[in-house]
């Protein structure tokens, strides 16, 4: 039981890990833009910007990726017998491929545009995927999955 | 103990002459596909265009509906289909009308654009069709299309083209035409007064850019150009349209991104026009009539903006140097996709499909 609930918050904390990464990718990709078009970007804006993404599109991030991740870890698991290769390595990817499925199924559910305006250039959507590798790294440290 | 009665049931009176309609609701035509734009003949006739890509001539005395042969093809998905249409200045001597439509981009096939054409219809066809306007604004889906279509006093058309959603940022740059109000010919040439022909960087049809999703565009007696758009989550505004102007969408704004991110920390810039009013939380503007008719005294000169999400009509009014509103018609329950002031002064909505209405409000004389 204990180790259950260690599982579920491990699951929850990558979740936040992966939606702290990820959330300032929007930030950022929107200041940037503003900034190209010579609107006055000040250090108090982003971070302004930054906190208040955080709490508005934060919330249904981590959601979001709470879900996918719920999906992914326990396949990550299952299937981990028949990786040759390091399984931090395959938890990560697993993490990774949570969030990729999250943001196509984002798309393709939600009127096929994209919600998340970091995700509109490749770059964004690497980046969002990396975010993802990341937390998975975050999970296997805390969580110590037993490797073989 | 007389007294206490007398008081009750004047308070009864009072009460229910406060709330006591002055209009009367006649649902004409129900089942309606996806209806989306009518433009009115006269009493007893209308053109109604459903975005499923039919076009119909309503015969309002007849109680019936009938198909127009002759239409294009167009891209019925998501917001994108065959959708407003207008008669011609001179549409009595002519009989021409015309319409807008998302279809497959000339260039891109697997995107889609707006479209602007034009025919002749001739009883229940539609003849000499001619596209004199194909938008450069090929997106994935048919979102944000805007599409609407109104008439400046001098002839000249102007075309309300949508940011795309995913091409917002494309609304502050003029070498496209996504987020732009555009203005050309009745043939589809392009004025030799626009506001930008001057300039090799933009394109020379563009009137305004900086728009969002125009849903609402009309022009007054007086010639002024009114417009409204969807914002994202909050924002929705009410401008009013002026060549070469930047109406700001999305380096400014007053909503955020249905995400929840912030889309732009500010909401006014030097250069960037503000809007006459605007809506938070947003009530999703769907369609606007300037009122002119003599059936609700009361309401003449007031803008009537339909609405999808409150699924009501805003009345809104200037109040000294205000504009207020007031909300009409919430006891219909339905989302308003349109509304259209007929020849007599009464008031036609279009309720959003499937299982769309056609929908008469007219004073309540009993």
């Amino acid at each position: 039981m204990i180790r259950f609930l260690h599982y579920l918050l491990a699951i929850l904390l990558t979740a936040l890990v992966i939606t702290i990464l990820a959330v300032p990718i929007t930030t950022f990709s929107n200041m940037i833009w503003l900034n190209s078009i010579g609107m006055p970007i000040s250090l108090s804006i982003i971070l302004n910007t930054l906190v208040s993404d955080w709490l508005g599109l934060g919330i249904p991030l981590l959601i979001v990726f709470f879900i996918g991740l719920n999906i992914a870890m326990p396949v990550a698991f299952i299937t981990k017998r028949f990786i040759k290769f390091d399984h931090k390595i395959w938890f990560s990817i697993a993490s990774s491929v949570a969030v990729a499925v999250a943001l196509v199924l984002m798309i393709e559910l939600l009127f096929k545009t994209h919600v998340i305006g970091g995700t509109r250039l490749p770059l964004g959507q690497v980046l969002h995927v990396t975010a993802g590798y990341l937390g998975g790294i975050f999970f296997c440290r805390f969580f110590k999955p037993k490797t073989d | 103990m007389k007294m206490k009665i007398f008081i009750n049931f004047f308070a009864l009176f009072v009460v229910f002459n406060i709330y006591a309609k002055d209009y009367k609701v006649d649902f004409l035509f129900e089942g309606l596909k996806d209806p989306w734009s009518m433009a009115i003949i006269d009493t007893k006739h209308a053109l109604l265009n459903d975005l499923s890509g039919k076009m119909q001539l309503v015969d309002f005395e007849a109680g019936s509906i009938a198909n127009i042969s002759g239409i294009p093809d167009v891209s019925y998905a998501a917001q994108g289909g065959l959708s407003d249409i207008i008669l011609d200045t001179d549409f009595e001597s002519t009989n021409r009308i015309f319409f807008s439509y998302s279809a497959k981009d000339p260039k891109q096939k697997n995107k889609e654009t707006l479209y602007v054409a034009t025919g002749i219809l001739n009883e229940l066809a539609l003849e000499k069709v001619d596209v004199i306007f194909i938008a450069n604004s090929p997106r994935r889906v048919p979102q944000h299309m805007g599409a609407k279509l109104a008439f400046l006093p001098d002839e000249t058309l102007l075309i309300a083209n949508g940011d795309g959603f995913d091409h917002r940022e494309k609304a502050q740059f003029l070498d496209n035409h996504f987020g732009k109000i555009i203005r050309i010919n009745k043939d589809g040439t392009i004025p030799e007064d626009n506001p930008f022909v001057n300039d090799a960087t933009a394109l020379s049809d563009i009137y305004s850019y900086g728009h969002r999703n125009m849903q609402g565009l009309l022009v007054s007696d007086e010639g002024i150009v009114y417009e409204h758009e969807h914002g994202p989550r909050g924002g929705d505004e009410l401008n009013i349209i002026k060549p070469g102007k930047n109406y700001g969408w999305p380096a400014i704004t007053y909503g955020i991104d249905y995400s929840g991110a912030k889309i732009s920390p500010f909401t006014e810039m030097d250069g960037m026009e503000q809007p006459l009013k605007y809506w938070n939380p947003s009530i999703a503007p769907s369609g606007m009539v300037l009122y002119t008719g003599d059936a609700f005294p009361a309401w003449k000169n007031s803008f009537l903006i339909s609405a999808l999400v409150t699924k009501d009509v805003k009345r809104v009014y200037l109040d000294g140097n205000n504009y207020v509103e007031e909300t009409l018609f919430s006891d219909i329950g339905l989302r308003i996709r349109n509304i259209h002031q007929t020849a007599d002064g009464n008031l036609i909505l279009l309720s959003d499909g499937p299982d769309g209405k056609i929908i008469l409000v007219s004073p309540d004389n009993d």
